[in-house]
């Protein structure tokens, strides 16, 4: 992407991920998966339930080991069992989905906003006073629009969009670089995930922080991305600048994902719907195993015989785009122009 | 997402109640009393080790087998002692012999339980063999040879017994830890560099407390029974020492000539099993899940006034002046208020709403499904002549599944895990058409070929495990179909399914509709799924319907400014800025509904007028009708629906 002297604050290279199947097997959730995020950008991942997007950033933070390629923080590898330091934690912090669990319901909020300033220490590597916590921990409340008195309430006495800025308070209380939002507004109201969104982008501006913004939802991850990384079955699809990405998706999985979004205008989604019939009438087969194929083959409306058996490289696609796809060149010619619309 | 109002309406009391949870069992009366029976007897037990009215063990031959009198509260034994002496001594004993079993129980089993659940792997397997081992010992044999080992020492026969008794409390921290190990908040806890040690104590501990307590009180009742009941035997301190379970023995081999003595003896035993038995009752209450928190409560319906069938032909169903409430903990409270709604035939009607809107309670009513401490109480559901809200059991024979049929947001959670999906559909087949099993087989090859599954009689052999939530949706939808229903209510179907996946069940529902001509009430939150699906919105908020007009109209340009407001907070419409449009401030908890305009305190075009009265509804440009007196689009006069269609 950008070719700078120093190196990029977090960056993943050839990235696998196995999992555990069954009694001795394994089954491999992320399979060759790289990406970059630059100090004070926004990386979206994208894909569906099963494509690796979380797997992929529990690989980064530790949680999952890796099983092949690198993970590296300013340029530093990681261990790939998943030990990280004080400092790779303070610097990478992570918010969940789900603000209901991601809080202990028997602790305060200002027990929980706390712990991870107690745990890990400042930037120094000392621990604050007891009154230098109180300050941080009431400084990051008010930051996040919390009020006051939150520090000394329960999560339970909290709304669902509240708890998730109680959530990303306690991953900015350390002063990271980079947060990972795992899916952060999927579990919100619309109106709520507007503020949340409003909130996460007010934050990046004035904090200079830099997100891995994981979701489901393309146009979440249009708004809030520059960079887009489209996922599908633990393999890389496409990926790009967000605008070139959604404004010109050059797989045919990215042109399937973005003409099944619907979108709140009557005319226009008749018009999707209408792309997107052809399709769905032409091909409907199970999932082949995965395998030297493209794991897109079952769905796609262009594979051919290249597709089942010989695994597509990533290279530059006519829109501009990195893709994995041996028919890039048709897929963008027969894009229907309903999807991108 | 679709968390209603009757779970906010019920979390409301019991967050107060989590602070802490020993003033969440003295918030109770039953905890207060319980707390209370335990701190006299124990207090006095103590004491009573030390000092006593009378020697407990000086023989008066003159005053045996007295009732109760001034010098002796609770009368004398066969030897003339005093009883009220007797169990005081006798208690500070028995409840020394239940701590020690309680605590060793406790120490032993609360570290192995939580290895066990929060560690995993080869600690956990050898925990559980232990413990396995340790549950098939006959207790009763072990605490016996004990006993004679050791001389009738019963402190050691009781620690004994709380060892043996540990294993089954170790089952249960285990199995609570492992739940919460699954938790984000376990799982943060690593990413702050906590060792494994650190987060056991510091989240999974907290969670377990519950459980523990809960467990522990019941566990002291059990060890008071088998030390009263060993003592009873004999077993223990030897005579003339008191003991519990001693006195009780005297009191039954004297229980013909004299059954006083059976009376204090007894009723000391019984008072502090009950009260401990309470004590664990309420703790369990205080630290249970909050959608139990109002569980046997229910809701008052004397006076409901129906609603007139307004009898217009077209309309399957007219929903006139709904009005649902919840019973909670802090009394009743009103959670979704004149909802006015037609469903006609062949049509979709979208449900819209944010959560705590009372989409989905409108949804349960109307099919007679509320929770338990819910009811209707105004207004009606009119289904071809009959009102639904009136029936009840048998009368929904006929109309549940046949005439109106659901589709629940999880689809795994509709089908039983434990048979196969055929099965599962024959089953409502047979109920339905009333045919045989031969004739039930091809139809439900058939209803899965309707929801375009691709390889119907493989996937009717398959346990709902074995399939994608997209798959289990169709699967659903089938159920549904089974009955043939004329009305289908889907409850946020594609909420839980990805992109594509929503894509191809709204495509099914669509294919269905056109194929059968029933009419959907979809709801759901998502204007992508509106655009995509419906015909006509009805737009709730906070428990009141704020608009109701085509799909068409909405998009074009609402008339209620909350419709405009959550439409314009879609992350692909930002403002000129770059931010989204947002809605100030939180919506109202049903308990706390203003007066006149619900929407009015987050409301930009809000003035004094909106806050003075209920608003009525108000029928403006198009087919837009909104309970909005200030309207983005031009007013006309107040209508009801029954005028407006009339017309």
């Amino acid at each position: 992407m950008r070719a700078t002297g120093a190196a990029p604050l977090v960056e993943l290279d050839g990235v696998s991920v196995d999992y555990r199947w069954g009694r001795r097997g394994t089954r491999r959730a992320v399979d060759d998966v790289g990406f970059r995020v630059e100090a004070g950008a926004t990386l979206g991942l994208v894909g569906e339930s099963g494509s690796g997007k979380s797997t992929l950033a529990k690989a980064l933070v530790g949680l999952a080991p890796v099983a092949a390629g690198e993970v590296r923080l300013d340029g530093v590898v990681q261990d790939p069992a998943g030990r990280r330091d004080r400092g790779f934690l303070r610097d990478v912090q992570y918010v969940f989905q789900d603000p209901n669990s991601s809080l202990n319901p028997t602790r305060t909020v200002g027990w929980s906003v706390a712990e991870p300033l107690l745990a890990l220490g400042d930037r120094d590597g000392r621990r604050p006073g007891a009154d230098g916590v109180r300050a941080r921990v009431a400084d990051i409340l008010a930051r996040v629009g919390l009020p006051a008195d939150a520090a000394t309430r329960y999560p339970a006495q909290f709304s669902g969009g509240q708890r998730q800025r109680i959530a990303i308070a306690r991953a900015l209380v350390v002063a990271p670089r980079l947060v990972v939002c795992d899916e952060v507004v999927s579990a919100l109201d619309l109106s709520v995930q507007a503020q949340v969104l409003n909130l996460l982008t007010e934050l990046q501006r004035d904090l200079g922080l830099a997100y891995l913004f994981i979701s489901h939802d393309l146009g979440v991850v249009e708004h809030m991305a520059s960079q887009v990384l489209v996922l599908y079955r633990g393999r890389v699809m496409e990926s790009g600048a967000a605008v070139a990405v959604q404004g010109a998706p050059a797989h045919p999985y990215t042109q399937a994902l973005l003409a099944a979004a619907p979108v709140a205008d009557p005319d226009r989604q008749r018009a999707r719907r209408e792309a997107r019939a052809a399709r769905a009438a032409a091909v409907r087969s199970a999932p082949a195993p995965l395998g030297e194929s493209c794991p897109f083959t079952h769905r796609c409306l262009l594979a051919t015989d290249v597709c089942h058996e010989q695994r597509p490289a990533l290279r530059t696609s006519p829109s501009g785009t990195q893709v994995t796809c041996h028919r890039t060149e048709d897929a963008v010619a027969t894009l229907p122009p309903a999807v991108v619309a | 997402m679709s968390a209603t109002v009757a779970a906010t309406a019920a979390t409301a009391p019991a967050t107060a109640a989590r602070g802490s949870l020993l003033r969440g069992v003295l918030a109770t009366w039953r905890g207060r009393t319980a707390g209370a029976v335990l701190l006299v007897v124990v207090l006095a037990c103590l004491v009573g080790a030390f000092v006593t009215p009378y020697d407990p063990l000086a023989q008066d031959l003159a005053a045996a087998r007295q009732t109760p009198s001034g010098a002796h509260w609770l009368g004398t034994d066969l030897l003339g002692r005093d009883v009220l002496s007797r169990l005081l001594q006798g208690g500070a004993s028995s409840l020394v012999a239940v701590l020690v079993a309680v605590l060793v129980r406790t120490v032993v089993a609360l570290p192995l339980g939580l290895a066990a659940g929060h560690l995993g792997g080869r600690v956990d397997q050898v925990i559980t063999r232990v413990v396995d081992l340790v549950m098939a010992v006959p207790t009763i044999v072990i605490l016996l040879s004990v006993l004679t080992l050791f001389g009738n020492d019963l402190l050691i026969g009781m620690a004994v017994f709380g060892l043996l008794g540990s294993a089954g409390l170790v089952r249960i921290v285990r199995g609570a830890a492992l739940a919460a190990s699954q938790e984000l908040h376990v799982t943060a806890g690593r990413l702050m560099g906590l060792s494994r040690r650190q987060v056991a104590v510091r989240h999974v501990l907290s969670r377990v407390r519950g459980v523990v307590i809960v467990q522990t009180t019941l566990f002291a009742t059990i060890a008071l029974g088998v030390q009263t009941g060993l003592s009873f035997l004999g077993l223990g301190a030897p005579p003339p020492e008191p003991t519990w379970g001693g006195m009780v023995g005297e009191a039954a081999s004297v229980v013909q000539s004299y059954p006083w003595l059976m009376v204090p003896t007894g009723g000391v035993i019984a008072i502090t099993v009950l009260a401990l038995g309470v004590l664990g009752d309420v703790v369990r209450d205080t630290t249970a899940d909050r959608s139990s928190a109002s569980g046997g409560r229910s809701v008052r319906r004397r006076g409901r006034v129906p609603a007139a069938d307004p009898g217009d032909p077209d309309v399957l169903l007219a929903v006139r002046g709904l009005e649902v409430a919840f019973a909670t903990a802090a009394g009743e409270v009103t959670v979704v208020r004149d909802v006015d709604l037609d469903v006609r035939a062949g049509e979709t009607v979208g449900l819209v709403g944010e959560s705590g809107s009372g989409k989905s309670v409108v949804a349960k009513a109307v099919l007679g499904l509320l929770p338990r401490n819910g009811a209707v109480v105004a207004g009606s559901a009119w289904w071809r002549g009959t009102d639904l809200t009136g029936l009840r059991g048998r009368g929904w024979r006929g109309v549940r599944g046949s005439q109106i049929a659901l589709v629940a947001q999880d689809p795994l959670r509709a089908l039983d895990p434990t048979s196969r999906i055929g099965a599962q559909l024959g089953e409502l087949v047979r109920v339905h058409d009333r045919v045989g099993r031969r004739a039930a087989r091809v139809r439900v090859v058939e209803l899965l070929e309707q929801v375009q599954v691709i390889d119907p009689a493989e996937v009717a052999r398959r346990y709902p495990h074995e399939i994608s939530g997209g798959m289990a949706q169709r699967v659903a939808i089938a159920m549904a179909l089974a009955g043939r229903p004329r009305l289908l209510v889907a409850d946020e179907p594609t909420t839980a399914l990805d992109v594509t996946v929503q894509a191809e069940v709204l495509d099914l529902l669509r294919a269905l509709q056109a194929e059968t001509g029933m009419a959907i009430l979809l709801v759901t939150h998502d204007w992508g799924v509106v655009a995509d699906a419906c015909e006509r919105v009805v737009v709730l908020y906070a428990g009141e319907v704020v608009e109701r007009a085509d799909a068409a109209d909405v998009f074009a340009g609402p008339g209620h400014p909350y419709t405009r407001a959550l439409l314009d907070c879609s992350p692909d419409q930002p403002a000129p800025d770059g931010t989204l449009r947002t809605v100030p401030g939180t919506v109202p908890p049903p308990d706390a509904w203003p007066t006149g305009c619900h929407f009015a305190a987050r409301c930009p075009r809000a003035q004094d007028d909106c806050t003075q009265e209920g608003i009525p509804m108000v029928e403006l440009a198009g087919s837009r009708v909104a309970r909005c007196i200030h309207p983005l689009v031009p007013a006309g006069q107040p209508v009801g629906l029954t005028l407006e269609r009339s017309r």
